[in-house]
């Protein structure tokens, strides 16, 4: 599996534009977009995106990290999972 | 009975009997029932300092903590009303909300301060907040026995407070004393904000039982996986919140790794619940005892449904029967329609609005009545079930919110011409919000666009999930907008 930091970027990118944003608004939505303080996705979208990641990058995440400090842009995820694949 | 009871005699009394045992726990803080009620006192002696008497009301501004339970009691021991201001929303509304109140005085968190600073002068602190007091004296007394104000979503465009008085919420207090079994050694959550009548239950029942709370603070709220690891390892014992967050921790919160065998008592309020999803809770919590409690703000809980035999349930959870302290009746006697609800612990009405009260609070044989707004029908059982609103006014994740709210303040913007917000009813059973948009600003024609400038002008929960871009609304014969055509064209 290729865990480069831009193809991780990548892949959120789509799932993020397919599951939440209708298919739509590839241009608008950047890696540093605010996906949780920006309104875009609330608690239960969030979980969606979670399982998203521990499913693809085979890896839990602790009750603790499921945090808006994890997961508030494309940039800040991708450092996140870097990070925990990383050990 | 009213026995002219107040809310902070409950803290009193449990103070005498149960001093040392666990009032509260709020992340990694502790405070036994004696600590709280000095605390309280504190802010007491503070208050009446800076001249907060009887018939005043004191604003908390501030994240849940133990200093906001404090507060609510020093506020009260002045005779005073609290008004608990939901920190998350945007500052504008809580503008508003200050504003229209006329505080006294307002408790509120450092990172706020400098909004208020033109009316309110720096007094003091109390614990981790400061102490604000309004340049103004010349502010309107209270009416009889207010105990506190919680503002909700206003069809105006702007929120508006409804009033309750301390005999109202005693009645709910005793309501819920006798109808659950509830006891000292219980551990109680407190998940919903304080601004929000769910924190009604928590706060003042747990209170009065002498029992422990567990504070839910807003980051911990939302995470499923946080929430079972609270219920599991603090074994929280009494469960009150909406469906939806229920929900949320029975599909996110990886309760294998989680024990609720503690939690004996899991009451929802604040929404429909549906069948197969409280069917698959039942199947995991099969020990619990539930309820299905039913109220708008304006009555509290005055319907509940005790889930006995939940398999024997067929399409939906009723919202049952009429509580003890109520009468309820449907509106010209007919078999479905709107709900009527009379008794002593109805609202006093409306802060400052007493058209909205009279059109809201009707007499008939020299009794009030409150229009609930909410149709209901009748079943076999003689049980009401829910069928729908009066009006547009739709509830998600409990919270209730009037579409003209957010259409309203939509239109205040000036890039946007004109819109339509509308609800529209998902597979999964829950309300989705979609505005319709006319803009000629060329870059607002994003949804992300568009939902960072809502979040700037409202409350999380009233955010549109949806927007679509259109140069027409469509219209009736009346002229007014077709919301049935847009809601039929809605996918």
């Amino acid at each position: 599996m290729t865990t480069s930091i831009e193809s991780i970027k990548e892949r959120l990118k789509d799932f993020i534009i397919k599951r939440f944003l209708k298919n739509t608004e590839s241009e608008s939505l950047n890696f540093d977009t605010p996906l949780i303080s920006g309104g875009l996705i609330d608690s239960i979208l969030t979980m969606q995106l979670v399982l998203f990641i521990e499913e693809t990058y085979n890896f839990e995440f602790s009750a603790h990290e499921v945090d808006r400090d994890n997961l508030d842009s494309i940039n800040i995820i991708a450092n996140f999972i870097q990070k925990k694949l990383n050990g | 009975m009213d026995n002219g009871e107040k809310l902070h005699d409950l803290l009193k009394q449990s103070v005498q009997l149960h001093s040392d045992h666990t009032a509260l726990i709020c992340n990694d803080k502790i405070i036994s029932y004696k600590n709280l009620s000095e605390l309280s006192c504190t802010l007491q002696n503070t208050l009446s300092l800076i001249g907060v008497k009887k018939g005043d009301r004191v604003a908390i501004y501030s994240e849940k903590s133990i200093t906001f339970v404090a507060s609510i009691f020093g506020i009260l021991n002045c005779d005073s009303a609290y008004i608990p201001i939901d920190a998350s929303a945007p500052i504008d509304r809580n503008k508003f909300i200050i504003n229209d109140c006329e505080i006294s005085a307002l408790i509120i968190e450092k990172k706020y301060v400098e909004y208020f600073e033109n009316e309110f002068e720096i007094h003091t602190t109390f614990e981790e907040l400061f102490i604000l007091k309004n340049k103004n004296r010349n502010l309107k007394k209270s009416p009889e026995d207010l105990a506190y104000i919680l503002y909700t979503s206003g069809s105006t465009g702007n929120p508006k407070g409804v009033m309750y008085s301390h005999s109202g919420a005693m009645s709910f207090v005793n309501w819920c004393n006798s109808t659950f079994k509830l006891k000292q050694s219980d551990c109680f959550s407190s998940h919903a904000p304080f601004h929000f009548d769910l924190s009604i239950f928590d706060v003042f029942v747990c209170i009065k039982k002498s029992a422990s709370l567990v504070i839910i603070t807003e980051n911990v709220a939302r995470q499923p996986m946080l929430l079972s690891k609270l219920i599991s390892e603090l074994k929280i014992s009494v469960w009150y919140s909406t469906p939806t967050i229920l929900n949320l921790i029975l599909e996110y919160g990886k309760l294998e790794k989680s024990d609720f065998s503690n939690l004996k008592l899991i009451l929802f309020a604040g929404e429909v619940y549906p069948l197969h999803q409280f069917l698959k809770l039942y199947n995991k919590v099969p020990r619990a005892i539930y309820y299905n409690l039913y109220g708008p703000t304006e009555s509290n809980v005055c319907c509940f449904y005790k889930i006995s035999n939940p398999q024997s349930l067929v399409e939906h959870i009723p919202i049952g029967k009429v509580c003890e302290h109520y009468s309820s009746k449907i509106i010209e006697d007919k078999t479905e329609g709107e709900l009527l609800i009379s008794g002593n612990a109805l609202m006093i009405g409306y802060w400052n609005m007493d058209s909205l009260t009279h059109q809201k609070i009707i007499f008939e044989n020299n009794k009030k009545w409150y229009k609930t707004g909410d149709i209901v029908s009748i079943d076999s059982e003689n049980n009401y079930i829910f069928k729908g609103r009066v009006d547009r006014m739709i509830k998600r994740n409990g919270y209730r919110i009037e579409l003209d709210e957010i259409e309203k303040t939509l239109l205040k913007q000036k890039d946007i011409i004109s819109c339509a917000v509308i609800s529209k009813q998902t597979e999964q059973n829950t309300s989705k919000i979609v505005s319709y948009i006319i803009t000629e600003n060329l870059k607002l024609n994003s949804i992300i666009e568009m939902k960072s400038m809502c979040i700037k002008l409202l409350p999380i929960y009233m955010i549109p999930d949806d927007f679509i871009f259109v140069n027409s609304l469509p219209i009736t014969s009346s002229n007014k907008i077709d919301y049935q055509k847009l809601i039929k064209q809605t996918l």
